[in-house]
């Protein structure tokens, strides 16, 4: 549950209610509000009772379920209620079905009403299916002549005709909720209320359910007010709705919007103010072009990397590094090891190779294969799998290592026998995953080998002595001065090395402190370094999931883009994300989103497209 | 509210309770051997226990003429009374998952304890005609002033069953005393012992004792072939409305609130 939860209504600008509605209203709710008095509900005794009376606490604890909620439904809405759990939803039903009164206003019901709170209620188990169907549809309200001409459907629809003698505690849970919902919806009513009923039962029923509720709504012109958190359902049903979030009203309109608000904003935490900002941008009237975005997904982390070596069209018999996917870190250095040898960077299992890894491998027929980790990250077997996968027997190069930091040297040592490092490096420690990838770009065009830490303030003794001797002219350290000593850097800067600590205030931030510096062509720039990465392309990758984006800097490296990172369900991270976008006036023309739809929905994908359309006006 | 619509609404509260009880009448006799046999042994076997423990051991019955007909008569009016109102006690808070789910009349709960008694006296009253067959007494015309004293325990029951349920929904404690009190209240009305064994001040106390006035009564037409005076039936429709007054007033103040409670 989302500790600050936002509860100021949002309204739609252009919100056209077609005031000349002339059907008659069904449901009239005005300025309801239900107040419970949580001290006094616990006093079930009298000595209780007596202990709160002289401690005088009887009345103090009050609990808003709802507060002033007023709505209409007219005659043929499928008036949906959304909220997130606890919000007041079924309190709110419960009003409306004449359960409970509310505290203050009114709610004024036009015509008899069928309700389905809670399927179920009344059912005796002891008794048999037929004594059940009688019991219940009396306490429902219907005559007995009414249960008896009904009998027969009712007993169709719940397809319960085998077992209609048998006690009900032997019925199987689907079984009870199917004669529950065909007593219910026997009868035309005027006004259906159906609260989560849609969720139990298995997918049969439920569809089952569903069209019995259509047929009611377009053959009888049934009313129906619907309670659920399944926005899908919400949104194909309904054709208005109610968003209620801690008993207050946040939005009232068409399903359509208040479902797509629902989506983006329900349940996520966030500023009021981020709030407000992604609102506005999912409603901005702008037409999004094709091809501004696009998606690169997979089944995992393995069919990203490999969707993501294929996206970057390396030669076929290039050297290929498969690295432990399960393992961040030695990705990040393996990242500045395959720019060094124009390598794909691809992933694997520690005791299998990933299916996605070896159709790719027999794709690209290395030569080369090198390995990064010992035996109890990569085994042998896997190294097996992936030799037969290559059409021809590549030469297997392992380098091992059990920690971070002893696989970083060890990629440094042995891309320097083949090739030239760059001569900015970075130090870093085990977990810092975000930010290297924010930098991956950069790592890859520059070559920068980075060097992990064994643990805080320790760093291993070769790369120790390699930066003391001022091998690299600049240094990146990520990580504050508890991490890596300020003494260390100095006898660094005495030798030749320039540092640069980086540290941001949050990882979204950070994400941008790394963007501008790495980035030629943003406003701000006041970095040194001419840099062919721009702000032009830029890949999205969730920055709660980072493992999708692990071999994606060298896509990013060879596509020069640089990486956003966000993270859909923290609106402070979607609003940050826009405002950056638009911050770049019109440089930003492409979008990539790493991990397709499980982790950007269309409408995550829809508002930064739109901020991308709005920011080139 | 139209006189057809009360009429309807009466019809669907009658037929509601009439399937809460044969509900709790199927839920009561399933899987016993003897079924609805039981009540009718139950207030004859309770009926000797009685008969052998006073009339041999406590050595009080033998002033009684036909003491075991005095017991049970007593006794099954007194259980009338005792089970329709504990019955109803509870059944607010047993139906609670429904009360919160559907719009239903709350008062049909106690309402159907109560009825559901009757049924349940209505075949103990087959003990009674064994016992008048053994004890060969002869049955009277009085017998036929047996409904008006169900009306009056019908009334008197359910206003103390409206009561007991409300009271039972706000303070538990309720569910706990009522059987301490209805076995004081066992004791102090003359179930098992004649009434002039008792000392003046409380045999002048009984007068206050709805129960003692009904078993009376029930005596009366059955025993000793006498019809109760004008007088007695006055006091016993008057208690019998009071408390119906009163069970259903504090019912219908307090019934909106059930629903935060149970």
């Amino acid at each position: 549950m989302p500790e600050n939860v936002n509860t100021s209504p949002l309204v739609l600008n252009a919100n056209p209610d077609p005031e000349d509605d002339t059907r008659p209203t069904m449901v009239a709710v005005e300025h309801v509000s239900m107040v419970f008095n949580m001290a006094s509900e616990q006093l079930n005794s009298l000595k209780e009772y007596a202990i709160a009376l002289a401690r005088r606490e009887l009345m103090f604890k009050e609990f808003r379920a709802l507060d002033d909620i007023s709505f209409e439904v007219k005659k043929g809405d499928v008036f949906g209620i959304l909220g997130t759990n606890g919000s007041g939803k079924s309190t709110m039903l419960k009003i409306i079905a004449g359960v409970l009164e509310p505290t203050t206003g009114k709610c004024a019901i036009n015509g008899n009403i069928a309700p389905l709170i809670e399927l179920g209620a009344g059912f005796d188990m002891e008794l048999t299916a037929r004594e059940n169907i009688y019991l219940n549809g009396a306490l429902l309200g219907y005559s007995r002549k009414f249960i008896k001409q009904h009998f027969d459907e009712i007993v169709e629809f719940a397809e319960i005709e085998k077992f209609l003698d048998m006690p009900m505690k032997n019925y199987s849970s689907g079984m009870v909720a199917r004669i529950a919902f065909a007593i219910a919806t026997v009868i035309v009513p005027e006004i259906l209320i159906v609260d989560e009923v849609l969720s139990v039962g298995d997918f049969m029923f439920q569809q089952k359910c569903e069209r019995r509720i259509t047929q009611l709504i377009k053959d009888h012109d049934v009313t129906v007010l619907i309670v659920s958190h399944n926005n899908a359902q919400i949104e194909r049903l309904c054709n208005k709705a109610i968003w209620i979030e801690k008993g207050h009203t946040r939005m009232i309109g068409s399903a359509q919007n208040v479902c797509r608000t629902y989506r983006v904003l329900g349940g996520h935490v966030g500023s009021a103010k981020a709030e407000r900002h992604v609102f506005e941008m999912l409603n901005e009237k702008i037409e999004v072009s094709d091809g501004i975005a696009d998606v690169i997904a997979g089944e995992s982390r393995y069919g990203i990397a490999a969707k993501l070596a294929a996206e970057c069209k390396f030669p076929q018999g290039s050297p290929v590094i498969i690295a432990p996917g399960e393992l961040a870190s030695p990705c990040m250095s393996a990242t500045a090891l395959a720019s060094l040898m124009n390598a794909p960077l691809l992933l694997t299992k520690p005791d299998m190779l990933p299916d996605a890894t070896l159709q790719e491998l027999n794709r690209l027929a290395p030569h080369r294969i090198v390995f990064i980790g010992s035996e109890t990250v990569i085994s042998s077997s896997v190294v097996k799998a992936a030799a037969n996968a290559c059409p021809k027997r590549p030469e297997i190069i392992r380098l091992e290592g059990d920690t971070a930091s002893q696989l970083s040297w060890e990629m440094y040592s042995f891309g320097k026998e083949g090739g030239a490092w760059g001569d900015t490096a970075f130090i870093t420690y085990d977990g810092c995953t975000a930010d290297l990838i924010s930098f991956s770009p950069y790592i890859f065009q520059k070559k920068c080998p980075v060097f992990f830490l064994i643990e805080d303030g320790v760093i291993n003794e070769r790369t120790r002595e390699a930066l003391e001797k001022g091998v690299f002219s600049h240094l990146y350290v990520l990580g504050g001065s508890q991490r890596v000593s300020d003494e260390f850097l100095e006898r660094c800067r005495r030798a030749g090395t320039e540092f640069e600590r980086i540290i941001g205030d949050g990882p979204y931030h950070a994400n941008e402190l790394i963007n501008d510096k790495i980035t030629s062509n943003t406003p701000s720039n006041q970095s040194s370094v001419k840099s062919p990465i721009t702000v032009e392309r830029l890949i999205v990758s969730s920055a709660w999931m980072p493992f999708d984006a692990l071999t994606a800097g060298v896509y990013a490296g060879k596509t020069h883009s640089a990486f956003l990172l966000e993270d859909p369900q923290d609106l402070d991270s979607v609003s940050h994300a826009l405002s950056y976008i638009e911050k770049q006036q019109g440089a930003v023309r492409h979008l990539t989103f790493l991990g397709g739809s499980t982790h950007f929905s269309s409408l995550d994908q829809l508002i930064l497209s739109k901020a991308v359309m709005r920011a080139e006006r | 509210m139209t006189q057809a619509s009360a009429i309807s609404e009466f019809k669907r509260n009658w037929f509601t309770i009439s399937s809460l009880v044969s509900k709790d009448f199927k839920l009561k006799y399933r899987r016993s051997i003897l079924g609805v046999l039981w009540s009718v042994l139950n207030p004859l076997l309770m009926m000797c226990v009685l008969a052998v423990v006073f009339s041999n051991v406590l050595k009080f019955g033998g002033d009684v003429e036909n003491f075991p007909m005095y017991l049970i008569l007593g006794n099954i009016l007194f259980a009338l009374m005792a089970d329709s109102t504990s019955g109803a006690m509870g059944s607010i808070l047993e139906s609670a998952p429904l009360i919160k789910k559907i719009r239903v009349s709350k008062m049909i709960f106690p309402l159907e304890k109560v009825l559901f008694q009757l049924v349940n006296f209505a075949i103990s009253l087959i003990a009674v005609v064994i016992v008048m067959l053994v004890f060969r007494i002869p049955p009277t015309v009085n017998l036929l002033a047996l409904p008006i004293l169900l009306i009056f325990m019908m009334l008197f029951c359910a206003g103390l069953g409206m009561l007991l349920s409300a009271l039972a929904v706000f303070f538990r404690d309720v569910c706990h005393l009522w059987g301490v009190v209805i076995t004081a209240w066992t004791y102090a009305t003359p179930l098992f012992y004649p009434i002039n064994m008792l000392p003046d001040w409380m045999q002048s106390a009984e007068t206050f004792n709805p129960m003692y006035h009904y078993v009376t009564y029930f005596r009366d037409i059955a025993m000793y072939n006498m019809l109760p005076g004008l007088k007695e039936q006055f006091i016993c429709l008057g208690m019998a409305l009071a408390t119906f007054a009163i069970g259903f007033a504090v019912f219908k103040a307090t019934e909106k609130k059930f629903i935060l409670y149970v």
